[in-house]
């Protein structure tokens, strides 16, 4: 794989084939958000916020339970607006882009270093696999010792792009769990259910092994 | 009894303070105006609270125990404004500033201001039991002065709050607001002046004839299925095709929407299928669904076969106005929307939008709000086989309406980008 430059992003937007096209949309300024290996990604109009009140913890769903992941209460921000995120706080926001990603083209998505000398972290899952279409969920966090102040629409992360020697039969928009996501994305845990099944399963004939009276 | 002014004036002078508290933590933005509201209602009561004291305190110990009766219930009064503003307040209070709805829905309500209140209008978009959509113009029979742009309230179904596809129905409400009165009341001495209503009188003796028929009735039903007609005018002038599809969607309830006080769903999309042959759609509606073009001039013709001797007065009378409907309400829309100022996005926009992207990057100038409406439907109903049925699974999909909405912000981020 190699790293895509300005050049070689912008001729991937112009591919003749909707299918085939990388697009990233809106791009308010092309000029400025294309750089010579990366495209600037702004901040989206969309939060979701843990409801910290009443939780005790977060744990993932135990099989057949769907109680476990923190709910979240979703806001919307208009472009231009304010949101501060406090010291130690965690959002999901997301970018203001939707991005469609060809099938021979992988994506990274990073902070820009800017916002990550104030102490806010951007992304965690910096992945984005072939054929990707959505805006991308953000994971913020303040490590910061003192409040930022966020505006939707600013430049807060970057996209890397990396061509693959051939495109995936599989493009995630076909097989992922996150189609097409218009704003930020709550965790999801549907494809580990059937590995904690068989974990509880485990854990159940381990811990019945050495229960008192058994075996 | 002894009428205790005092305790009076201390009980509304506590509600007030009580009041207008509650209505500043209403903040700065959307929905402010609520609070401007309640300021000027609390404003008013204590002028007139301060006035009656001063009248009572001029007549003095010379006041008679009628004159302190009536002070007492003038005051009383008082106290019941004071209930009636609160209830204002309190229905709609947590609609300002919403934080908890699209950003694109927000832009689409802007738009049908922006289309049909030259004033302005400050919305407090609300959900209640009610799956409608409506508006009330806040300030309307209030004793008060107050510079528009007004609080509005924009009722948005509660179930299904971020539809772009049944959004013109909403633009049909907001028409309701905006200018019926007047434009029913020059439509009506016009009929007066031309005779028309010599010809409604004649319809009504021909088919009350044998009948204990209550004139009165007739013609308030009369005049209320016109002006539903001159709001679905104004709501297919602006949205275009749109607004027909919205409709059509209400056939597929097996016992239609209720009340006597709205023309039936079939003679609606009728007089709609008239504004927009006026304004060169069918041809365009042809080409993209011919079954559902059929099915609607199908329903249309069935529309004149009423049961009752009232429903087919009701009929023959529309039928007669009918022209002058769309004439009054298509002029209320000065820039209507046409197929010229959409063919050249359509093709790519809806290649885009069956691929599930937001069509925003286009290489011409960024669709309006009703054309994305537009685009949408005809995605909708091409992917759910063109056939009437479609029209309501479009209209529950969804993903297709999240991403109309979504393309509605965009669209609207992208323009304020280009003229800042």
């Amino acid at each position: 794989m190699s790293a895509l430059v300005r050049e070689q992003v912008l001729a991937v937007m112009q591919r003749p084939t909707l299918g085939d096209r990388l697009i990233v949309t809106p791009l308010l300024d092309r000029e400025q958000q294309i750089g010579s290996g990366s495209i600037d990604l702004r901040l989206g109009t969309e939060f979701l916020e843990a409801d910290r009140q009443n939780q005790t913890v977060i744990r993932p769903p135990r099989a057949g339970s769907r109680i476990g992941v923190a709910s979240h209460e979703r806001k919307y921000v208009p472009l231009g607006s304010e949101f501060v995120l406090h010291p130690g706080q965690f959002v999901l926001g997301s970018t203001l882009e939707f991005l469609a990603i060809p099938a021979d083209l992988v994506g990274q998505v990073l902070s820009r270093s800017s916002w990550g000398r104030l102490g806010l972290l951007v992304a965690t899952a910096v992945v984005i696999q072939p054929g990707f279409k959505g805006v991308l969920t953000l994971e913020l966090v303040n490590t910061g010792t003192v409040p930022i102040q966020l505006r939707a629409g600013l430049r807060i992360a970057q996209l890397q792009l990396w061509q693959a020697e051939a495109p995936t039969s599989r493009p995630y928009s076909l097989t992922g769990q996150y189609a097409a996501p218009l704003g930020p994305e709550s965790p999801k845990f549907t494809r580990e259910q059937e590995e904690l099944e068989k974990l509880s399963v485990i854990a159940d004939r381990l811990l019945g092994a050495h229960a008192p009276g058994s075996g | 009894m002894v009428f205790d002014l005092e305790f009076l004036e201390q009980l509304i002078r506590q509600k007030v303070l009580f009041l207008t508290e509650a209505a500043s933590v209403i903040r700065h933005g959307r929905g402010e105006r609520l609070r401007e509201l309640i300021e000027l209602c609390c404003a008013r009561v204590i002028r007139s609270l301060d006035e009656k004291l001063a009248d009572m305190s001029r007549l003095g110990e010379d006041a008679s125990e009628d004159e302190t009766r009536n002070f007492s219930r003038e005051l009383e009064r008082l106290l019941t404004d004071l209930t009636s503003y609160y209830n204002i307040l309190s229905t709609y209070r947590h609609d300002a500033g919403r934080d908890d709805l699209p950003v694109g829905l927000l832009n689409l309500i802007d738009q049908v201001i922006v289309d049909l209140l030259p004033e302005g209008a400050d919305p407090l978009i609300h959900s209640d039991h009610e799956e409608n959509y409506g508006t009330s113009n806040l300030r309307q029979g209030l004793p008060i002065d107050m510079d528009p742009p007004y609080p509005i309230a924009i009722h948005i179904p509660a179930l299904t709050p971020a539809s772009a596809l049944l959004s013109p129905l909403l633009v049909h409400e907001v028409a309701h607001s905006a200018g019926q009165d007047q434009a029913m009341e020059g439509l009506l001495n016009e009929w007066d002046a031309n005779g028309t209503w010599d010809q409604i009188n004649a319809l009504f003796d021909q088919h009350a004839a044998n009948s204990r028929a209550d004139s009165s009735g007739w013609m308030r039903n009369l005049i209320s299925w016109c002006e539903e007609l001159f709001c679905d005018g104004i709501a297919t002038a602006l949205t275009g095709p749109s607004y027909v599809y919205s409709i059509a969607h209400f056939l597929a309830l097996p016992n239609g929407r209720p009340g006597s006080s709205h023309p039936p769903d079939r003679l609606r999309v009728a007089f709609c299928l008239k504004v927009l042959e006026q304004h060169g759609w069918l041809p365009e509606m042809l080409r993209w669904h011919p079954k559902i073009l059929e099915w609607m001039i199908a329903l249309s013709a069935d529309a004149v076969s009423p049961r009752s001797s009232k429903d087919r007065f009701l009929t023959a009378a529309i039928d007669l106005v009918t022209s002058d409907l769309v004439r009054v309400a298509t002029s209320r829309v000065p820039e209507a929307f046409r197929p010229n100022d959409h063919d050249e996005n359509l093709t790519e926009a809806l290649l885009m939008l069956a691929e599930g992207i937001p069509p925003v990057s286009l290489s011409t100038p960024t669709l309006s709000v009703w054309q994305i409406v537009l685009c949408g439907w005809i995605s909708g109903v091409t992917s759910g086989g063109n056939i009437p049925r479609a029209i309501n699974s479009a209209a529950v999909d969804v993903s297709l309406n999240a991403l109309l909405i979504k393309t509605m912000e965009m669209v609207k981020i992208v323009e304020l980008w280009e003229q800042s």
